[in-house]
């Protein structure tokens, strides 16, 4: 096997695999090496599933074998945020909490899992998160944080993080991370990696540890655009255990047909004033780039701000709703910071929430209206790169601000109203950082068209 | 929603505490009051959106599906 097929992408690996270069059997060691020799210090993983994953990928190489064709993920190593379901195996949501409850192992993957497997996947483990998906961090209280690949001294992001991670270390092709206020998007950015958070209600959350059921997300993270498209497009499709999937299915398209120019519009106000230098100018670079042949524009959400907060007031509420009986009996079994923020979202009044929910739909009105003048919008994902690890907050316009809640600043706004976003990295500072490229609900074959031209462009 | 005073956050923990059912540990209750805080100023953001009565939010039940 070549040495440089675990950074290839996985239609690579697969295409590998199915023409003969390599074995399932032989990227699946290659991959455990990797993880053996590096994830020491990273800390992507919190299950590994050495023994299944061997017999899984011996599986594969013996239908291949017998002229069977397992799937476009043919022995492609994949794996999940450690709230999917994996059958057999304890599903943890990044707490000590799932385990004490006593509850049996699930006994069938998550649908999103299931898809992947179901395309010739193969699972390699589950990896690490903030508690309960409640942080931009990924330093989780129990089981460490997970590190940096382009600086360990510094966050992966969260709360999907080994997620991101892992994918950006080689430690697998493709993983699943969960976005409910921006998980999937800063990791993405932190380790400049690509990441989708689809339309609300496109992709299944069934089997995925919920979260804030409004705004809760599922999606994939790659190291290509192609490998991005083909994990959402296998994932697609209707599922009666989500009951917010709507089960529409729309093709991606050919990536690279020639397009017509793009209406680009830049967010300013909200999506600007504290973002530094750094993620200003990947906006600018990324918005240059998508505006050949069409046009860029500067424009505002004015109700970007109170967006952001009714989503806050939303996610505690939610948030601490769900987990109130286990709060009850299982209170000092919680990280302490996600717990008491859970609590005191219990105690926010119901009047409150429901005029959030109000401001929901009012805003996603304000920027249906701005879709009628751009194709696409563009944001920073982060409004910094990386933090180190240990720092409780970060500098934001001059200001200092929690990093745990501050994060996700830019992309709270737009997972409130459901918008399919894709994190893009853009190359060429010390530390990585994306951009968030925004369509319309249900355009995310625009979005694929949109990434993959910048990827050509950065490469 | 007002932003909650130092002064009035304790007294909305031991009201909340009691309508939900929740015993509130001394060693929980400073980092509840921060979040309490945090969600109040948020809260009024919120809240200084005005809507009118027909706004309403948007998610939609679907009972099921037709037989």
């Amino acid at each position: 096997m070549s040495a440089t097929l675990l950074m290839d992408d996985a239609v690579a690996q697969a295409t590998a695999i199915r023409d003969g270069t390599t074995s399932a059997a032989a990227l699946l060691e290659a991959t455990l090496d990797a993880i053996a020799a590096r994830d020491p210090v990273l800390n992507c993983y919190t299950d590994l599933r050495v023994d299944a994953a061997r017999g899984e990928a011996a599986a594969i190489d013996a239908a291949l074998a017998r002229g069977e064709d397992p799937g476009p993920l043919t022995g492609v190593p994949v794996a999940v945020k450690n709230l999917f379901d994996i059958a057999g195996l304890p599903t943890r949501a990044g707490s000590k909490v799932l385990g004490a409850l006593g509850l049996p192992p699930p006994t069938r993957d998550a649908t999103a899992l299931a898809r992947l497997r179901g395309a010739g996947a193969v699972l390699v483990g589950a990896l690490n998160m903030d508690e309960f998906a409640y942080g931009f961090s990924t330093e989780n209280a129990h089981v460490g944080p997970t590190r940096n690949p382009a600086d360990p001294q510094r966050i992966a992001g969260g709360s999907s993080g080994g997620s991101a991670a892992a994918v950006a270390a080689g430690l697998a092709a493709i993983t699943l991370g969960s976005d409910t206020n921006g998980s999937i998007r800063v990791p993405a950015s932190l380790c400049g990696i690509w990441g989708l958070k689809p339309t609300y209600g496109r992709l299944s959350r069934a089997g995925a540890w919920p979260f804030v059921a409004s705004f809760d997300h599922v999606g994939p993270f790659a190291r290509s655009v192609r490998d991005l498209a083909l994990a959402y497009e296998l994932m697609q499709g209707g599922d009666p255990r989500d009951p917010a999937c709507t089960g529409r299915v729309d093709p991606v398209g050919d990536l690279d047909a020639q397009a017509p120019g793009l209406r680009i519009g830049v967010l300013g106000g909200w999506f600007a004033d504290r973002a530094d230098g750094q993620a200003g100018a990947a906006v600018e670079r990324a918005a240059a780039m998508l505006a050949e042949g069409g046009t860029r524009h500067d424009v505002t959400l004015p109700m970007a701000e109170a967006a952001r907060s009714a989503a806050f007031c939303i996610t505690g509420a939610e948030g601490g709703a769900l987990h109130l009986p286990i709060l009850r009996t299982h209170a000092d079994l919680y990280d302490p910071a996600v717990r008491d923020r859970l609590l005191a979202g219990t105690m926010l009044p119901a009047s409150v929430v429901h005029h959030a929910q109000r401001v929901r739909r009012a805003f996603a009105a304000q920027v249906s209206a701005v879709f009628e003048e751009f194709d696409l919008l563009l944001a920073p994902a982060t409004p910094v790169s990386a933090p180190p690890i240990g720092d409780a907050t970060i500098i934001l316009d001059g200001v200092e601000v929690s990093a745990r809640a501050n994060l996700g600043l830019y992309a709270q706004p737009i997972s409130f109203v459901g918008l399919p976003v894709i994190a893009a990295p853009v190359p060429g500072a010390a530390l990585p950082l994306g951009v968030q490229l925004i369509a319309p609900p249900w355009a995310e074959a625009r979005l694929f068209a949109a990434a993959r031209r910048l990827e050509r462009a950065f490469q | 929603m007002a932003e909650l005073s130092d002064g009035l956050i304790d007294g909305v923990i031991d009201e909340a505490a009691a309508i939900l059912g929740l015993h509130v540990l001394p060693e929980h209750r400073p980092g509840i009051a921060a979040n309490l805080a945090l969600l109040s100023r948020h809260a009024a953001i919120a809240l200084a959106v005005p809507l009118p009565p027909e706004a309403e939010p948007a998610p939609v039940f679907r009972p099921g599906d037709a037989p």
